[in-house]
């Protein structure tokens, strides 16, 4: 089976915002008869490990035990983060860059990891307004990978940029996307370099789906009375520290999904899976049948206006919270565009960065 | 300063509190600093931001910070006191800053910060807690991250805190030591101007004459000594304020000056009132760094007068663990012009690398 992703790592080797197209081929075919995810993952993130000379590999390889390196992933521009620059790397080595993404997440996911770099080189192309040391841009993105991929093996990976932390963690070849930031400024359609893209979107929609399914009643109880919300409660707050001591999960509150109808509990599992299921099969069936077996101790909230959410009212917050799964969303107002942005956090209590800090 | 510390302060939506803390032996100055926004968002009620909330006046705030922040030390609160509050920009975005300062009448204990300002409303803020001073470590320490509060998190541990009058002494006392050991341009300079005490001018050269040496030597140490102690004490007290690069380029003068004179003559017999003068830029150069704080002058002597102390072993250690060599190089004009010429050239070059 050729999977979507190993022809859009091809075709997404073009140097970003640079613009320089290349028709450089990646072969990472041998990696395709991979009997597991994590060991397509491992054959494809080795394949972009061998691509790279020695002195790139020191920068890009680092060890598992790096525990302050591991959590160096941030919502914002202009961070320092570990591993190489995709503006450092060739138009091969980006292209194989890509497809290490490809083999992480699913095809859905593949999209928003590839329309969230593009959304950054928008913001660059908008004039961008410096986004500190730095700036706006897919050349800013980083790829680290943490301890030798193998398929049975300890190890993992972190793609970061402005909007985007992807931090996959495989134990004994089981994998932990968490914890996972994805956002996107501008919210919507947007245009760049000829294409069209709306990352998150149809995630958004998922989401409002469920708030807007809910009676007047079940809205009062989903709704955090006296708490306003000026982003997500969890994004990176354990920056560089190693270690998730910062990572305080707020008491559970909200509207208990077990009191849902069966519709609506389908609703909440589309809007989990918009973030779990963007990763790839093998990781995301595990987590979401756990998820979704748990729903008798998880909650769906919301804050921001009483009367619902609103996509394009800053200020609006969602959230699932359950035993294990704990998802944000949270309209932001615009830094360089008008109207919101999303700012989204997908972790797991019990196995951010798998466990392994 | 911590990278994300700095990674954090520019513009962007929900941008944290940071509070800065001061802690001396019986008082603990706090420097807590919030993005207007949030403040806005806490203040106002409404559910979400937006830019006609109306801006928080003085007498909101206030009442609203104190009603959300304490310091318990041995788990007796402590009353806070208000110094002063500032409405400022980083970066182009807006702030208000709070100065604080929490007393004691005993020596503190164990300290916790109790804070739920901003984040008892809005749930998504956080304040970065760093420890800028704190007397029982010296004088000379890093301001370091000691962690976080939040909207669950509303109480933090202070390391810090409980020292002694001995331990205080003793740690201002070390980091005067590792001052001078640690600064090479003070020792070039003090050895200039040591090589110089065996040395009288006799027609516009130097020879030698160890008569009277130890008096020089004395007078010499005694101006220095007092001079940089009283700006040192001026500038750690912020009563004085030299801007950093105009004092690094003093001092940087200071040593190529000594040089100069080291090779020729240029006052002989002034070599006290040049050490006077020196002294008082030097004293500014120590003091750069040093705990600067919201503490009171009260809290301050006991370090600083330490600190100096600390400052004064280490020279006369130098001066006279090296007399036999300084005695020997002055001596010998290669040698006295070899020091003569490092001591232009150092000085030379801190001074292009400041400006350049």
């Amino acid at each position: 089976m050729t999977r979507a992703w190993m022809v859009a790592a091809v075709a997404w080797g073009c140097g970003g915002s640079s613009g320089t197209t290349t028709t450089t081929p990646v072969t990472v075919e041998e990696c395709e008869d991979s009997a597991s995810g994590a060991e397509a993952a491992a054959c494809v993130t080795q394949a972009f490990l061998d691509s790279l000379s020695d002195s790139e590999r020191s920068t890009a390889a680092l060890e598992l035990t790096d525990s302050a390196e591991r959590t160096q992933w941030s919502n914002l521009p202009g961070q320092t983060r570990p591993g190489l620059a995709f503006g450092d790397l060739s138009d091969a080595q980006r292209s194989l860059a890509y497809a290490v993404a490809g083999a992480l997440l699913s095809d859905e996911g593949y999209e928003d990891f590839v329309g969230v770099l593009a959304a950054d080189d928008y913001l660059d192309e908008q004039g961008g307004g410096g986004g500190g040391p730095g700036g706006y841009g897919s050349d800013y993105a980083h790829i680290a990978v943490f301890g030798t991929p193998s398929a049975g093996g300890d190890w993992a990976v972190m793609l970061g940029n402005h909007h985007m932390a992807y931090n996959v963690t495989f134990d004994a070849g089981v994998g932990y996307p968490v914890p996972n930031h994805i956002g996107v400024e501008p919210k919507g359609t947007f245009t760049v370099g000829g294409e069209s893209y709306a990352p998150l979107d149809d995630d958004g929609a998922d989401m409002i789906a469920v708030f807007e399914s809910l009676d007047a009643s079940q809205l009062a109880q989903a709704y955090l009375t006296g708490q306003t919300f000026g982003d997500v409660v969890l994004g990176p707050v354990e920056y560089d520290s190693g270690s998730l001591s910062a990572v305080d999960y707020p008491t559970q509150e909200g509207l208990a999904v077990s009191s849902l109808s069966s519709a609506q509990q389908d609703l909440v599992t589309t809007a989990m899976a918009a973030w779990v299921r963007s990763f790839a099969d093998g990781t995301a069936d595990a987590l979401m049948a756990d998820y979704t077996a748990a729903y008798d101790q998880t909650t769906i909230a919301f804050g921001g206006q009483s009367s619902g959410p609103d996509l394009d009212t800053a200020g609006t917050y969602m959230r699932i919270d359950g035993p294990r799964v704990w998802i944000e969303v949270a309209m932001q107002s615009g830094v360089i565009l008008q109207g919101t942005h999303y700012h989204t956090i997908y972790r797991d209590k019990d196995f951010d960065y798998g466990a392994s800090l | 300063m911590s990278p994300l510390w700095v990674g954090l302060a520019f513009a962007h939506p929900a941008t944290p509190s940071t509070l800065t803390l001061d802690v001396g032996r019986q008082q603990v100055a706090m420097d807590l600093r919030i993005p207007r926004d949030q403040l806005e968002m806490a203040l106002s009620g409404e559910a979400t931001w937006h830019p006609e909330l109306p801006a928080p006046s003085d007498a909101l705030v206030v009442p609203y910070v104190l009603a959300n922040l304490g310091l318990t030390s041995g788990g007796e609160p402590l009353p806070l006191q208000l110094d002063g509050l500032t409405w400022t920009e980083v970066d182009g975005e807006p702030f208000v800053e709070l100065s604080l300062t929490a007393r004691s009448g005993d020596p503190l204990g164990s300290l916790v910060l109790h804070d739920s300002a901003v984040a008892e409303r809005v749930r998504s803020h956080r304040t970065w807690v760093v420890l800028r001073g704190d007397v029982g470590a010296g004088v000379d320490v890093e301001p370091r991250m000691v962690g976080m509060v939040n909207g669950v998190r509303r109480e933090l541990a202070i390391p810090a805190g409980g020292a002694s009058r001995g331990m205080v002494a003793l740690a201002a006392f070390r980091d005067g030591i590792t001052h001078i050991a640690g600064g090479f341009d003070h020792m070039v300079f003090l050895w200039e101007l040591l090589v110089a005490v065996p040395l009288v001018a006799r027609g516009g050269r130097w020879s030698v004459s160890t008569e009277g040496v130890a008096r020089r030597l004395f007078g010499l140490l005694t101006a220095f000594t007092l001079a940089h102690s009283a700006t040192l004490v001026l500038v750690a007290l912020g009563l004085v304020h030299v801007p950093g690069t105009l004092v690094e380029s003093w001092v940087a003068l200071s040593v190529l000056v000594a040089g100069l004179h080291l090779w020729r003559p240029l006052w002989p017999g002034r070599e006290g009132l040049f050490a006077a003068a020196a002294g008082l830029v030097h004293g500014a150069a120590f003091a750069e760094g040093l705990l600067g704080s919201g503490l009171s002058a009260g809290e301050l002597a006991l370090p600083l007068v330490a600190f100096n102390g600390g400052i004064e072993v280490a020279q006369e250690a130098l001066a006279l663990g090296t007399l036999p060599l300084w005695m020997t190089v002055a001596s010998r004009p290669a040698l006295r012009r070899a020091v003569a010429g490092a001591g232009v050239l150092a000085g030379l070059g801190w001074l292009v690398s400041l400006w350049s």
